[in-house]
């Protein structure tokens, strides 16, 4: 085999969010997020896993292996055999140890008419994720004789990967004058019994778009605001029914998609946090006052100037020299330490909503729904992932504790507001 | 189709009881789901080979152990200093062996590894001091008591409900057992009569720890309300 000297000199650094995700990398956790979609027919194996083989070649931060150098880690191209597809599982996101799978943090999965993607959160977030899988498919479906164009999500696998795709947009962006400070107090935090290693509880709420649509323009928010403030809620009711020694705050984590703000075409992590919350401490709050908090805090928080004072921040920690020559060990145990003791307890619960999935038109026939997995929490709470297509929305709950408090609280609510629910669950 | 009767959720076909609340499905017309929603098959995480890592880790100890030997045989001979520094380098050794191969032996196995190579490193400076007095009356036996002390910590972690206040409660009758020993022996090795001094305090201090766990270990509602309190 001819050595290919340019293409061994190829690396990527990581990007701004990926360099904290390796490092609470633990025997039982692993930041890996799952994409998956059902189609209407069979997967055909054989035919996912040649065109698993020609996708991942347009992705090339995705075909890589994560590897330590001596102050950070880094991807480096990986040419080993694979990724291999395989039957899917009972426990998906589980951990990736990084040199497991042929070095590929990267998964792929079929499970009667469905197909699973999970990745880990080092190499990109949900959105460079669903271009890959909305790529995989295309190429799938046109394995088995259909016309499929491109756009939208699916890529074109002939053409060479714009640099724009690979750049680590925060850098381009992170031009604030100010580095805003962050406030962070303590969260309340879920009380639930750990499962056994490996388990990953799943409960999926599937329900109609137009009906929660007409619940969320009752109260006059967006759909996004509407299920945040039914989370926030049943996380307060779960507080309450706790009776807890001392109040805390209820927080939620909800990543924002920066992509709207920033015009980039990066696949890698390219999103930020903001935490919309209340406090209990305060006073009792009736479901409507929650609402019209979030909506308010989102209008207030969630534009341009803000965010780009939020992104400023975190490039400026990477940007101290002090911190860049410091061995990559010692600042694996301070960030690990920084993030279980302040990071993790500033939020109650985690919620992302990938809002309305665009499908190009050729491909929309051979696709039912989407679904999103925001993976296993790094501590005993529950996470959220909502997302839609057609008038299916889909909200996933994962968590690995036994308790399902937060979730039947919060589905329950939406039963009350009207809303037909269907669940599916894995437990 | 059927639908919970506490959560007015649908529940899918697959589902035999409601997952937000317990509640049993019970629909005598129900037809069976023709296909799963999620797959059965459990998954479990490849095991990396450590292989590399052990020959890596051999091999530098032993270029150690040997570089070590000639210079005590050829350079600075007048003592045998490398015998305990060679021994200490081995008995790390064992222990990373034997913490490696964990999956494969089992953690009793481990132990009693570890033990033994304490044992044989005790049993060396031993015959190095020519005066096995103190391994007989004082190494062995507080070997043997923390060795079989430890076995029972993890069987008990293991075989009962281990919980931070379990373990807290093994924790300070381990430590109560092997000071007492530790006293016991040295008391017979130098005078022949046991009088417990400081090992006395040590055993009131984590007798009376014990049984506070212990108490909040049994009544249910004590232990809910400091988990309650304590939760973080």
């Amino acid at each position: 085999m001819k050595f290919d000297r340019q293409k061994s000199n190829v690396w990527y650094k990581m990007d701004l969010s990926a360099v904290v995700y390796p490092t609470l990398q633990r025997r039982d956790f692993s930041s890996v997020y799952r994409l998956s979609v059902v189609l209407k027919d069979k997967i055909n194996p054989e035919l996912l896993q040649k065109a698993v083989d020609i996708t991942m070649e347009r992705f090339p931060t995705y075909k890589v292996a994560i590897r330590k150098g001596v102050f950070w880690r880094y991807l480096e191209p990986n040419s080993r055999p694979g990724p291999f597809v395989q039957p899917d599982i009972k426990n998906p996101c589980m951990p990736m140890p990084f040199k497991s799978n042929n070095r590929y943090p990267v998964r792929f999965y079929y499970h009667e008419k469905r197909i699973a993607f999970e990745a880990h959160h080092s190499l990109g977030d949900g959105t460079g994720g669903m271009f890959l899988l909305q790529t995989l498919v295309a190429v799938y479906l046109r394995l088995l004789g259909n016309q499929v164009g491109t756009g939208g999500f699916v890529l074109d696998v002939n053409q060479k990967p714009d640099p724009e795709e690979l750049e680590d947009a925060y850098i381009k962006y992170a031009r604030a004058n100010v580095c805003p400070k962050r406030g962070g107090e303590r969260a309340y935090r879920v009380c639930g019994t750990k499962e056994p290693f490996y388990t990953l509880n799943i409960i999926d709420g599937v329900m109609s778009v137009s009906q929660i649509k007409n619940v969320a323009a009752k109260h006059q928010v967006t759909i996004t605001e509407y299920l945040n403030a039914v989370l926030l809620y049943a996380l307060m009711q779960k507080q309450e029914n706790d009776k807890p020694y001392k109040l805390r705050p209820v927080k939620i984590a909800m990543p924002v998609n920066l992509r709207q703000f920033f015009p980039s075409k990066t696949l890698r992590n390219f999103i930020t946090m903001v935490y919309p919350s209340i406090d209990p401490r305060l006073g009792e709050y009736s479901f409507d006052e929650i609402v019209s908090h979030v909506h308010y805090f989102m209008k207030y928080y969630i534009n341009e100037k803000f965010l780009r004072g939020d992104i400023t921040t975190n490039y400026a920690t990477r940007k101290n020299p002090v911190l860049r020559v410091v061995p990559l060990f010692i600042k694996d145990i301070v960030v690990r330490k920084y993030y279980s003791m302040i990071q993790d307890r500033n939020s109650s619960a985690g919620l992302t909503n990938m809002g309305k999935i665009h499908v190009n038109d050729d491909m929309k026939p051979y696709i039912e729904r989407f679904d999103i997995y925001m993976g296993q929490p790094f501590s005993s709470r529950t996470n959220c992932a909502v997302s839609s297509f057609n008038d299916t929305l889909t909200v996933n709950f994962a968590s690995s504790i036994k308790e399902t408090d937060v979730e039947m609280l919060f589905f329950r609510k939406l039963v009350k507001d009207g809303i037909h629910v269907k669940i599916e669950s894995n437990r | 189709m059927s639908y919970c009767v506490n959560c007015g959720v649908e529940l899918d076909a697959s589902l035999k009881g409601c997952p937000l609340c317990g509640t049993p499905v019970y629909n005598p017309k129900e037809q069976k789901a023709e296909e799963m929603t999620f797959p059965k098959r459990r998954g479990e995480v490849e095991k990396i080979s450590r292989r590399d890592q052990i020959v890596f880790v051999s091999v530098m100890i032993l270029t150690i152990v040997v570089t070590c030997s000639l210079l005590n045989g050829l350079v600075y001979n007048s003592v045998w200093w490398s015998v305990p520094v060679n021994g200490i380098l081995l008995v790390l050794w064992v222990f990373y062996i034997a913490a490696v191969l964990v999956d494969k032996i089992t953690v009793y196995v481990m132990l009693a590894v570890d033990a033994l190579a304490i044992g044989g490193y005790l049993y060396i400076i031993s015959q190095l001091t020519k005066n096995d007095d103190w391994l007989t009356d004082v190494g062995l036996p507080i070997l043997l008591v923390s060795f079989s002390l430890f076995e029972l910590f993890i069987f008990l972690g293991r075989r009962l409900p281990f919980s931070m206040l379990a373990g807290t409660l093994y924790f300070f009758i381990t430590v109560a057992v092997i000071c007492v020993t530790i006293e016991i022996c040295v008391d017979l090795h130098f005078g022949g009569e046991i009088s417990l001094s400081w090992s006395a305090i040590v055993l009131t201090v984590c007798l009376i720890m014990s049984v506070m766990v212990a108490m909040t270990l049994m009544m249910g509602r004590l232990r809910a309300s400091v988990s309650r309190r304590l939760h973080f």
